[in-house]
């Protein structure tokens, strides 16, 4: 299967914010949390979208569009 | 046998996105629309058989290119705003969701103006 790394990645980085969000929120620092978890999204759609146009790249190819 | 695989990679998504979702459901968003991609990516080349097949086909009935051509892109539109409109679904957005399925509609009946064209020329034609 393709993209088996892209996956665990974001499994991974998951965790990771998770386990940051809740050391952070620990520490009594709230508005760090909140951005930790922002990068995270971030870094995510980055590895999402390049996925996204491989998909519409294929789309385009398979059914013949401009 | 691909259907195995792809069986075992969306189980296997399922579960780590079970995990995810509660901790973070913003990132799950991201991980379920990878997990989809990833599976229609690997089903695309497969289909590109089954289009150059049916064009084969709609050349030897005489279909003209044009006509083939918009069932094709119809079919392309409507593959897209499917995973578009899903993937917001799962995330509780339905209204960008139907926003998405509406603005694939209109994107086909803007393609398919030229079959409908088609036809009143044909009705004109015959009553003519």
């Amino acid at each position: 299967m393709p993209n088996t790394d892209v996956i665990f990645k974001i499994a991974g980085l998951a965790i990771i914010v998770s386990v940051l969000h809740a050391v952070v929120k620990q520490a009594g620092k709230e508005e760090y949390a909140w951005l930790i978890t922002l990068t995270g999204v971030v870094i995510v759609l980055s590895m999402v979208m390049g996925l996204v146009a491989d998909l519409f790249q294929a789309v385009k190819s398979t059914f013949g569009l401009p | 046998m691909d259907i195995f695989k792809i069986v075992i990679w969306g189980i296997t998504a399922g579960m780590i996105l079970l995990l995810i979702r509660r901790e973070r459901p913003e990132l799950a968003m991201g991980f379920s629309l990878v997990a989809g991609v990833s599976i229609l990516l690997a089903v695309l080349p497969g289909l590109r058989t089954v289009v150059s097949a049916f064009s084969d086909i709609a050349s030897e009935a005489g279909l003209g290119p044009l006509y083939f051509g918009i069932i094709l892109k119809v079919v392309a539109i409507s593959y897209i705003a499917d995973l578009g409109a899903s993937i917001c679904r799962d995330a509780d957005e339905n209204l960008i969701a139907s926003r998405i399925e509406m603005a694939g509609k209109i994107l086909i009946l803007v393609c398919s103006i030229p079959i409908i064209q088609g036809i009143v020329e044909l009705i004109r034609t015959l009553l003519t």
